[in-house]
């Protein structure tokens, strides 16, 4: 990773310094770690269960992408899926769909920079 | 450390990586992606796990499956199981506590506070492990020393017994008057004893105190050891002042007892006391030294005295023949050696057969 992919993902909400810290300051093991990150299936398992209505499986996929999303320092992905994981814990779907429009761009945002590596 | 393996339990394998990279140096990481691989690397390697994090939501299944099993197998009372979730709520905190988890840690980790707080539970469980296995040691140390003590005391038990045994052949061999068989006293007295205790359960005579009035009934006589030999073996009748003189020698007995006090036990003394005492005084209150009457007499005094009346008659004696087993219990049952109680009667008839019994064994012993 350079130095310009590294301003890229921190301008996209990535805190560098927490996850590199996480990893020992193992920058390859981070690496590693962020190009598995694009294979997540995650993101598409919530969209699918949203759309379904499935909303106890939503909520394990969302829950489960916060915690990738939080060990990997995307910060910015992690805080707008929280909101969505928070309100799939006390079933008020209100608003959702626009809660996850911002955990789209958030998403969206990462991808544009990652498939740079790997 | 004995346990040098950490178990990360996580269906996702950047987070199980993460944790692996944290704990790669000081442990050997063991990875699982779910409750069934977990519970089996669990069964494998019990004893070499130090630590186990697991990740709350497995897809598919609950941690909380996890911690079950462990508290079913008793593996949760000596590895400590850290819960990994990036939930905030208390309601899951409460839940994973209540089922037996030793602490929480919380997503994103932050890798100081992690590495404490596993560090924390490891040490703390490795001292209890350890604490448990003293205890253990301990445990079998005083087993082992309990039984040592428990020979002790039976060897203690035993000397004491030799040391009446070897009283009681220096009285023979000094005074052919004395029992030559101690072996058929001491047999008999057991026997009329079990009969008392088996038929009347108000002279509350346990195992010990039936065994313990048969061992020591052959001290009966001791106090002859102290009356003059001129008036022991006088072949003439005795005077009336020598037959009073004579009958010291329950009292003397006592005093002769009284100096083996500290190599007896307690129980073993005060019964002594009670035989050399008591061992001629009469159901009807006639009898010597003191005219107790009835079960003013001490049990362990009761059974003994038809013993002696009954074992005079069958041995010989400077004045007088031996008399038939079968004449001497007519005698006996008849009042012409003695009054006793109606109770310890019924105990001697009973007795009369495997009385007889020991007799015939030991004549076949012989031949």
């Amino acid at each position: 990773m350079n130095q310009e992919i590294k301003e890229q993902l921190s301008a996209a909400g990535m805190n560098m310094e927490g996850a590199l810290s996480r990893l020992m300051n193992n920058e390859m093991l981070l690496e590693r770690l962020l190009i598995k990150f694009k294979a997540d299936t995650n993101i598409a398992g919530l969209e699918k269960a949203l759309e379904e209505q499935q909303y106890e499986e939503a909520f394990h996929f969302a829950h489960t992408l916060k915690g990738v999303a939080g060990n990997l320092g995307l910060e910015k992905l992690m805080d707008a899926v929280g909101i969505v994981v928070e309100k799939l814990r006390s079933q008020t779907h209100e608003g959702i769909e626009g809660d996850m429009e911002v955990v789209r761009e958030a998403y969206a945002q990462l991808m544009e920079v990652l498939k740079q590596i790997g | 450390m004995n346990r040098q393996k950490i178990l990360v339990v996580d269906d996702v394998e950047s987070n199980r990586l993460i944790l692996a990279e944290i704990f790669c140096e000081d442990y050997q990481v063991l990875e699982a992606a779910d409750t069934k691989t977990a519970l089996q690397i669990l069964e494998k390697d019990t004893d070499n796990i130090a630590v186990v994090l697991l990740d709350w939501h497995l897809s598919g299944e609950d941690g909380g499956k996890v911690l079950e099993s462990m508290r079913k197998k008793g593996w949760m009372d000596h590895i400590p199981t850290l819960v990994v979730t990036a939930e905030q709520s208390i309601e899951t905190e409460r839940k994973c506590i209540g089922l037996g988890a030793a602490d929480m840690i919380r997503k994103p980790f932050d890798k100081d506070v992690v590495r404490k707080r596993v560090e924390n539970n490891v040490s703390l469980y490795e001292h209890k492990n350890h604490m448990e296995e003293k205890v253990q040691e301990q445990n079998q140390l005083l087993r082992k020393q309990y039984s040592v003590m428990k020979a002790q005391a039976e060897k203690i038990k035993k000397s004491s017994q030799q040391m009446i045994d070897i009283i009681c052949n220096i009285l023979e061999h000094h005074y052919p008057e004395f029992d030559e068989k101690p072996q058929a006293v001491r047999e008999i007295s057991r026997i009329i004893g079990r009969k008392v205790q088996a038929h009347y359960p108000e002279y509350k005579l346990s195992d010990e105190d039936v065994e313990s009035i048969a061992e020591l009934a052959s001290l009966r006589d001791i106090g002859k050891l102290l009356i003059s030999d001129h008036v022991l073996f006088k072949p003439a009748k005795l005077t009336k002042e020598e037959r009073e003189y004579m009958k010291s020698h329950t009292t003397k007995g006592c005093e002769i007892m009284g100096m083996m006090k500290s190599i007896q036990s307690p129980e073993h003394h005060k019964r002594s006391m009670e035989i050399c005492r008591y061992h001629h005084e009469r159901y009807d209150g006639k009898g010597y030294p003191e005219g107790l009457k009835g079960d003013e007499i001490p049990i362990s005094a009761q059974i003994v005295s038809v013993v002696d009346a009954y074992h005079a008659l069958i041995s010989e004696r400077i004045y007088k023949r031996a008399y038939s087993k079968e004449d001497a219990y007519y005698m006996v049952l008849g009042g012409e050696c003695g009054i006793f109680s109606p109770k310890i009667m019924e105990c001697f008839r009973m007795s009369r057969k495997e009385i007889e019994e020991i007799g015939s064994k030991e004549r076949k012993g012989k031949v």
